[in-house]
């Protein structure tokens, strides 16, 4: 049996779980993010970038009522990373 | 939540925990579906009382009301927006549900007056009424919507035996069931919610 690689920008914990949170949605304000995955603001905004540079989700920034606000939104090439990343898994949980 | 390498049991728990947690985000405060409601269930009745009592005119059209609710559905919609951190897949597709709604609306009370048809505008009216109640009721798993829509529906059938002015009645009805009472529930959730992040629960 032939096992997939499990890719290393979503193989791990706080980026994981940012993408899960944005393949749920249309679109996710960076506060929201936070919310929901406890991180730090610090932190979430590295591995958000990486995500970015990965080319898996665009980000927008602008401003609502003078108050910066950063909405991220998962793109086609990150659902695909995603579903490539539950397949892989799925290869390696039906051992 | 840490920079950590997961394993691959961890990373689908991670997974379904977190869709989990989006899916459940369900913001709504209810007062459009309060707002639309009322100035439904007032122009009926007005337009009811017009029709029925000889001495009672009013010095407008009710129905010019939904204009001022309209402008305060764009003022209230663009004030909500700043609280909204996210949107999800079924906001927007109620979003649309409630678009194509009101084109609908729009088209069948031209039709009405055009086509000379106007018998037939009331039970439709309520037809209408029911269907992205319904749905709205359906996707968000709402059942004030849902009943509200099966109302709206028995109306429209009750309201295709009764061609008088006792039909506007049922309109004004169909709407309060619809919306009001749905809005009200929704409101109170909206409100708890508020309280429940405030106090950090």
């Amino acid at each position: 049996m032939e096992f997939k690689e499990l890719d290393p920008i979503l193989h791990s914990q706080l980026r994981l779980a940012v993408m899960s949170l944005l393949i749920s949605v249309k679109e996710a304000e960076f506060t929201f993010l936070k919310e929901k995955t406890n991180a730090t603001a610090g932190n979430l905004s590295v591995q958000i970038n990486k995500l970015k540079d990965a080319g898996y989700i665009d980000i927008i920034k602008q401003f609502n009522n003078n108050y910066p606000q950063t909405i991220c939104k998962i793109n086609s090439t990150g659902i695909a990373a995603f579903e490539n990343y539950v397949k892989a898994l799925q290869s390696y949980m039906t051992l | 939540m840490e920079e950590k390498i997961l394993s691959e049991q961890e990373s689908l728990q991670l997974i379904t925990k977190m869709i989990t947690q989006a899916k459940n985000n369900y913001y709504e405060s209810g007062l459009g579906s309060l707002l639309w409601g009322f100035t439904n269930l007032i122009c009926f009745v007005l337009v009811y009382l017009e029709e029925t009592i000889s001495w009672f005119r009013l010095p407008f059209n009710p129905f010019y009301l939904m204009l001022i609710t309209f402008v305060l559905q764009i003022y209230f919609d663009r004030r909500e927006k700043k609280y909204k951190q996210v949107t999800t897949f079924k906001q927007e597709t109620c979003q649309y549900v409630w678009l194509t709604f009101g084109v609908s609306v729009l088209i069948l009370t031209m039709a009405g007056g055009v086509a000379d048809i106007g018998y037939i505008v009331l039970p439709l009216l309520l037809l209408l009424f029911g269907v992205p109640t319904m749905i709205t009721g359906l996707i968000n798993k709402f059942p004030p919507f849902i009943i509200g829509g099966i109302f709206c529906w028995i109306f429209c059938i009750i309201a295709l035996f009764y061609k008088s002015d006792f039909t506007y009645l049922l309109v004004a009805a169909g709407a309060g069931l619809a919306w009001i009472i749905p809005g009200f529930i929704l409101r109170a959730r909206f409100y708890k919610n508020i309280a429940k992040s405030k106090n950090g629960v």
